[in-house]
């Protein structure tokens, strides 16, 4: 049931739609599909026709059928009996098989193996490489796998974010090259580095309400788009800040008009700086190796500098994508893999480094959000994210998946791990005294984690099969927790559970230390105390 | 003994095309507020569909498959685009009273954006498609991949914003 507002707003929609769909060309759009595949369109002064020889095969089967007493479902589906009339005996002269009407365009168009495109956009041209890694492809091939995001380990990032204005004045997520999380808000302007300590920065209002990181440089140097200094209805400005304590939001470069603000180009970092990709051309190799560089990589005194993170460039061979990931050593890998779901070459894929050497792409497409997963052993694995109509905002360099705007959480970005990769698992020694004392004879400090629970949840030995396993952080500062693991349903009957308390301490972005710990059990009743204790169950 | 026999109904692309596109067009722009923005993004939808011809022929609503890669498009757009949030903006920034800025009447289209502006892109879609595009929830939800029970909190919070933007009380009326 509606109520008088309902039908106010379905009256309005429906005299903004027949607004929208009045001054439309559909035979100009049609033809250009047409040109744009090479095909030609059918005539459509007359009713579509069937191929005289579906019908000549559809009577054939009627005889058949009708002879035979067959059922018939009628073109709109429903099922009508057709009353022999014929006398079985006649003998028929095709075979008795399913009509098979073929469409009217069979005939005339041919749809190509060549990316569908829009019509071809101003930006540079592309042309082959001028350098070719020595990585071999891996082989076209693998399951894509169709999960729904709240079943996969996720978790709340405490990367505040929201929408609660409205789309345009969501949180904007980004990463640099050592993973620290860094979000801008458009509306009020406010870059914050989300490591240790924060550091949070007002931009200027010249820089509008619109703007947008597009991306992260060398030497702590963001790269926004911005409104421009002169006005321009289809460009932006890009403007490099820094972002470090104490020269936070100074901007030490300009680079006028050269981002396009209709999605007809995007800005794409490579070893050299930023340059544009086109959404819409038949490039085949993007970005362009040789296209001019508007946005050139600066350090904080304005000087060029080079950038020291993995590039990618992609080759589009379709249905197939090949990804090249560069280091900065001048190695690289490449992964070729059939993107899942209706992908099509739009610009220049989503890709994110992963620090074990690999990559993630993220793209939207009919199925929901499609992510890649490329290994540096040359695996790679596909998952369409669904079914919640969810949208990857951003993904972190250890592979995990940074999602906005949904139910579960209001205020900050849910992190979520499709890969089950979040954080490599840690191959060190750990002992523990006979009085509890846990002694990491192997330093765990270069684990690289984006919370205390997944640094102690790599560093702490797997839980077993059928084992219960909750990790708890009890914060003391802004550095040090306490984080309690406990083990339980464990094979030992005379064991119920097992407990580690760690203190740890953080010591970068990104990382951890152990600074003691302390392991005790619970037995099993009747088998030792009831509480937790170093005793041992008997 | 009876056979089952079934007529396979398929659909040619021209046809669709010319049965689609305006209703993909309007979709768009009604969603984005940009009539350019929607016309590239019906034309891409078409011509995938035009790749995968063969398969969506034999559909029995190819026309379902061409929304579903729209809306996919609309949302990939936004994400990838500023321009859509500036056209918005501008749009939002149009009087309540029906009128623009220079005292002529707002068309409907116009009245419809400045009335979804301050909506977030998820819950703008499916009042798209709910008011202007006449989809229940239950196809919404379908068409979205979720929940009818996510399609209707999302209407009723939507719903709540349209109605400060009417200016008129909250009360009564269901969703479907």
């Amino acid at each position: 049931m509606s109520d008088r507002f309902d039908e106010q707003m379905r009256e309005l929609g429906r005299a903004a739609r027949a607004e929208a769909e009045a001054a439309l060309d559909v035979d100009t759009a049609l033809a250009a599909i047409h040109r744009s595949t090479g095909t030609t369109s059918v005539v459509t002064a007359e009713p579509p026709q069937r191929p005289r020889v579906g019908w000549l095969a559809i009577a054939a089967a009627v005889v058949v059928a009708i002879g035979a007493g067959v059922w018939f479902a009628r073109d709109d589906g429903a099922v009508v009996t057709v009353t022999p009339t014929v006398p079985s005996t006649v003998t028929p002269t095709v075979p008795a098989t399913t009509p098979q009407v073929s469409p009217t365009t069979a005939a005339t168009t041919t749809p190509t193996n060549v990316p569908a495109t829009t019509a071809p956009t101003t930006v540079p041209a592309t042309t082959a490489p001028s350098t070719v890694p020595t990585s071999s492809p891996v082989p076209v091939g693998q399951v894509v796998r169709d999960v729904d995001w709240r079943d996969l380990p996720w978790e709340a990032s405490g990367i505040a974010g929201s929408c609660v204005f409205g789309e345009s004045t969501c949180t904007q997520l980004v990463h640099d090259a050592a993973g620290v999380p860094i979000t801008y808000e458009p509306t009020t302007r406010t870059l914050v580095r989300h490591g240790v300590p924060e550091l949070a920065v007002t931009l200027p209002a010249a820089y509008g309400d619109a703007g947008f990181v597009v991306a992260t440089g060398p030497d702590d140097v963001v790269y926004l788009s911005v409104a421009p200094e002169v006005p321009e209805e289809m460009a932006a400005d890009v403007v490099a800040v820094t972002l470090t304590d104490g020269d936070a939001g100074r901007e030490i470069g300009r680079w006028a008009g050269v981002t396009n603000t209709v999605g007809d180009s995007s800005l794409v970092p490579t070893a050299d700086g930023l340059l544009n990709v086109g959404c819409c051309g038949t490039d085949t190799i993007r970005p362009a190796l040789d296209a001019e560089v508007p946005v050139p990589w600066i350090d904080r005194n304005g000087e060029p500098v080079a950038l020291e993170s993995p590039t990618f460039w992609v080759q589009i061979e379709y249905p197939a994508l090949i990804v090249h990931r560069r280091n900065p050593d001048g190695s690289s890998r490449s992964w070729t893999y059939e993107p899942a779901g209706d992908w099509m070459p739009r610009g220049m894929p989503n890709l994110t480094a992963t620090f074990d050497g690999g990559f993630v792409a993220a793209e939207f497409g009919s199925d929901g959000s499609t992510l890649a997963r490329g290994y540096a052993d040359g695996r790679l694995d596909q998952v369409v994210l669904g079914p919640e109509f969810v949208v990857v905002d951003a993904v972190d360099p250890a592979g995990r998946i940074l999602l906005g705007d949904v139910a579960e959480l209001d205020d900050q970005f849910a992190r979520v791990d499709p890969f089950a990769n979040g954080v490599a698992a840690w191959a060190g020694e750990i002992t523990v005294d006979t009085d509890g004392t846990i002694v990491f004879v192997d330093d765990p400090s270069d684990v690289r984690a984006g919370s205390v629970v997944a640094f102690v949840a790599a560093i702490v030995p797997p839980a077993d099969v059928n084992e219960i396993r909750t990790i708890d952080a009890e914060r003391h500062s802004e550095l040090t927790w306490t984080v309690t693991v406990t083990t339980s349903n464990l094979f030992d009957d005379s064991v119920a559970a097992v407990r580690w308390e760690l203190e740890v301490a953080q010591v970068g972005v990104a990382t951890f230390q152990v600074t003691s710990g302390q392991a005790s059990q619970l037995c099993s009743p009747g088998r030792g105390p009831d509480v937790f204790t170093t005793e041992l169950c008997v | 003994m009876s056979v089952f026999v079934r007529v396979v109904t398929t659909h040619d692309f021209d046809t669709v095309f010319r049965e689609v596109y305006p209703r993909l067009v309007s979709l768009g722009v009604l969603k984005t507020g940009r009539t350019d923005v929607a016309r590239d993004l019906a034309q891409e939808t078409m011509l995938r569909a035009h790749a995968r011809w063969d398969e969506l022929a034999t559909y029995d609503a190819p026309a379902a498959w061409c929304r579903t890669v729209m809306t996919n498009l609309m949302i990939d757009h936004h994400r990838s685009s500023s321009s859509e949030r500036r056209a918005v903006d501008r749009l939002g920034a149009r009087l309540a009273d029906g009128t623009d800025h220079d005292g002529t009447a707002a068309s409907a289209l116009d009245r419809w954006n400045e009335l979804v502006a301050p909506l977030g892109d998820r819950h703008r879609t499916i009042v798209t498609l709910y008011y202007a595009d006449d989809l229940s929830v239950s196809q919404i939800a379908a068409l979205l991949g979720t929940s009818r029970g996510a399609v209707k909190a999302a209407l009723f919070k939507a719903r709540r914003t349209l109605r400060k933007q009417y200016g008129v009380d909250e009360t009564g009326g269901d969703d479907e």
